[in-house]
């Protein structure tokens, strides 16, 4: 799926993982209308739904089905960021489109993930430490590269342990921004705003209830930018393992002498 | 869609004309090391706090002439609660350019010329943290950082100032040395003068400086692109193209020069450099 990176968007090069968080939120700010566009098809209808399960069949039935939907709906923006990094004229209705086409791929990758999860959870706390970070970048390999899912599993956990160290803080560092996003932006602040400053009767604390529209609010507004961090450290890895930045500069100066030529 | 690849580096041009880069700290790099900070700033503050308590408990215990000096302690823990919220941030950063948190994640404050910052800057950024926090958060502060080519927040916006990260954290360029040394074979099978301009030298250079950590195969692959074409320019046959990169390079690079590194000379490197084969 990914184009041979000649005109890539962004500059390639082994960045450390907080740098690779900076550059992944710079980019969402930088291609917000892409992004503003696919949130609209993919994130209001899955708020929208959950909502409303959460007002008529309770929170926990909300939230298992939010976990489940934001599984599948981080593809799009996943095609998305590698679309605008690497072609010209990307679209989003390209990156709905591919990542309906690669929905049973992307299913089976998910499944395989979560059993692997909640296999070493049900170990211990380092059997889950394990699986996590080595299937971190399972959806991204199965999306990206066209693979089967066999394959896939093995080049995920060779890109995750390429740098260990990095796939676990990664790993700890994505599941912490989703969860301060729900009880942190979407709970605390949501409520804070709403009640001080624009004098509205903000919702009961999703602690105590289980859930309210603005902690549901803060889960599915954290979809895009979690995917699109996860895509720019599976770049990075490429980058640092692959020698993708070599690759890039080899190119142009293939083309340039192609061109003298 | 148009314009350069999106990056974290600035470019600062001097009036001489030297061009400095810098690497941006952007929201990631930066919340850690406020959070540095404030575990040093309100930990301080804390045990302080502490003590002030003991001594009040204490100077009830002994009586009541002693309770104007627990009054006092009260004061200075008013006052170091303020000095915590305003001062930490303006001295360390008008003294050193950064704060304890700054230096443990590596940054430093500098004018967006690249220049030192002084109390002025420190202070007007520093004031403008007052509304880069609103809502709560720094919710705004993340937000205006995202808006800006150099991540500034507000404060920094107002004070013309910027956070870079320091160069200690960057590669520092080691001489690529070959080895083993060029035979006579090899260099029979290469042009006499081998001239690579600044970009095939840079890319060069990135390849062998990292080809011993892509595998062989990988190796292969990428150094094939290059050789191609400067085999078309120079008329050389090629049989390992990542070693015939590291001989041109060579050939560029250190030709003729008396303080080349000793691969050059044709001699074993000191202590037994990585080989490039």
């Amino acid at each position: 799926m990914i184009a041979q990176p000649m005109q890539v968007r962004v500059v390639l090069r082994a960045r450390p993982v907080l740098d690779v968080v900076d550059l992944a939120l710079r980019f969402v700010a930088e291609h917000w209308s892409f992004y503003a566009r696919a949130m609209l098809v993919v994130i209001v209808p899955a708020y929208a739904f959950t909502l409303w399960l959460g007002t008529t069949h309770g929170w926990a039935l909300a939230w298992a089905v939010s976990i489940l939907i934001a599984a599948f709906a981080q593809a799009p923006f996943t095609l998305l960021a590698s679309k605008l990094v690497f072609e010209h004229g990307a679209s989003v209705r390209s990156a709905l489109g591919g990542s309906l086409r690669l929905l049973p791929r992307l299913a089976v990758a998910r499944f395989t993930q979560m059993i692997a999860i909640v296999l070493g959870a049900a170990m211990c706390s380092i059997g889950l430490l394990y699986f996590g970070p080595a299937m971190l970048f399972l959806p991204e390999v199965a999306l990206l590269e066209g693979i089967g899912i066999g394959t896939a599993l093995t080049r995920s956990q060779r890109l995750a342990f390429a740098s260990a160290g990095d796939a676990v803080m990664v790993w700890l560092m994505l599941a912490a921004a989703s969860l301060c996003s729900v009880f942190l932006l979407g709970d605390y602040v949501s409520r804070l705003v709403l009640e001080n400053l624009f004098e509205v009767t903000a919702p009961e604390s999703a602690f105590s209830a289980g859930g309210s529209y603005t902690a549901l609010l803060g889960f599915w507004a954290a979809v895009p930018i979690v995917a699109t961090m996860r895509f720019f450290f599976y770049l990075n890895t490429r980058t640092r393992i692959e020698g993708w930045d070599i690759q890039a500069r080899f190119l142009a100066l293939m083309l340039r002498a192609r061109e003298a030529a | 869609m148009t314009g350069a690849p999106l990056d974290t580096d600035i470019a600062i041009e001097t009036p001489e004309h030297i061009v400095f880069r810098h690497r941006v700290a952007g929201p990631a790099r930066r919340c850690v090391a406020y959070f540095v900070d404030i575990c040093i700033c309100y930990g301080t503050f804390g045990v302080i706090a502490i003590f002030v308590g003991l001594l009040f408990i204490g100077a009830h215990a002994v009586g009541d002439e002693m309770s104007g000096l627990a009054g006092a302690g009260v004061g200075v823990l008013l006052l170091l609660a303020f000095c915590a919220e305003w001062v930490y941030f303006v001295a360390w950063e008008g003294f050193q350019g950064r704060s304890p948190g700054k230096r443990a994640a590596n940054l430093h404050v500098v004018t967006i010329e690249g220049r030192p910052i002084g109390f002025r800057e420190a202070a007007l950024r520093n004031v403008l943290r007052a509304a880069d926090i609103l809502p709560i958060g720094y919710v705004v502060g993340v937000v205006t950082m995202l808006c800006t080519k150099r991540f500034q927040r507000l404060g920094d916006l107002v004070a013309g100032t910027m956070v870079v990260i320091e160069g200690r954290s960057l590669v520092r360029a080691q001489p690529i040395v070959l080895y083993p040394p060029a035979t006579a074979e090899e260099l029979a099978a290469l042009p006499m003068v081998v001239r690579l301009d600044p970009d095939e030298r840079a890319a060069i250079e990135l390849f062998l400086r990292r080809k011993q950590t892509l595998g062989p195969a990988r190796e292969h692959e990428l150094a094939e692109m290059l050789v191609e074409p400067l085999g078309r320019r120079y008329d050389f046959s090629r049989r390992d193209p990542s070693r015939v990169l590291a001989l041109l390079y060579e050939l560029a690079m250190n030709a003729g020069r008396g303080d080349a590194p000793p691969s050059s000379r044709q001699s074993s490197p000191p202590g037994g450099p990585p080989s490039w084969r």
